[in-house]
């Protein structure tokens, strides 16, 4: 194997290595909802039943 | 090269799986809060496809699409009231009624799923993301 190809190989590693670790930081990060974020999520939930796919169809039905 | 490279795509796989909790937080909150909002937005992507969709759909999917838009919103309160009572005692009683709700919240999602398209529930998937802090 010549030194290019090994110091491609090493490159390549460390990428998915960085991704990796990324994901790893990403994933033990998660966490119950602040009260803030619960907040944000009851104004969001409640705007989102307002709208007008959540009315009824109006279809008749048997 | 080959075997570093198996290596680190089992290990990212692993982490793609795994859902670690930040110490100090519940696994079981943690995990039923995500189900309600991917349940929450799974229900409303379909509502929402119903409705865009309706001339040609089947009478089936628009009652069910009906009955979700009637009972949903109720069930989704009852599951989160419960919840917020097990957050404040962390108690056993409060948890089996947490797991109730969760059944019912989730049935209803998966009778959304069945019908909705992949692209839809790929972007209810995504939009159910945001609320995973």
């Amino acid at each position: 194997m010549d030194p290019v190809t090994i110091i491609a190989a090493i490159s390549a590693a460390t990428t998915l290595t960085e991704k990796l670790v990324a994901i790893m930081e990403e994933r033990s990060r998660v966490r119950e909802l602040t009260p803030e974020q619960e907040a944000e999520w009851q104004a969001f939930k409640r705007a989102r039943f307002r709208m007008p796919h959540w009315e009824p169809s109006d279809e008749p039905r048997d | 090269m080959k075997a570093l490279l198996a290596l680190v795509t089992c290990l990212l796989f692993a982490g793609c799986f795994t859902r670690q909790v930040a110490d100090g937080h519940d696994p079981f909150v943690v995990e039923a809060e995500a189900d309600l909002r991917t349940a929450f937005h799974v229900v409303d992507g379909f509502l929402a496809w119903e409705q865009a969709n309706r001339v040609g759909l089947s009478s089936e999917v628009t009652a069910l699409a009906d009955q979700l838009r009637r009972d949903f919103p109720g069930y989704l309160d009852s599951a989160e009231r419960v919840l917020a009572t097990y957050k404040r005692a962390r108690d056993p009683a409060s948890k089996v009624q947490v797991r109730t709700w969760l059944v019912a919240v989730n049935s209803a999602m998966l009778a959304a799923l069945e019908h909705l398209p992949p692209s839809e529930t790929s972007t209810a998937q995504k939009a159910a993301r945001k609320w995973t802090p």
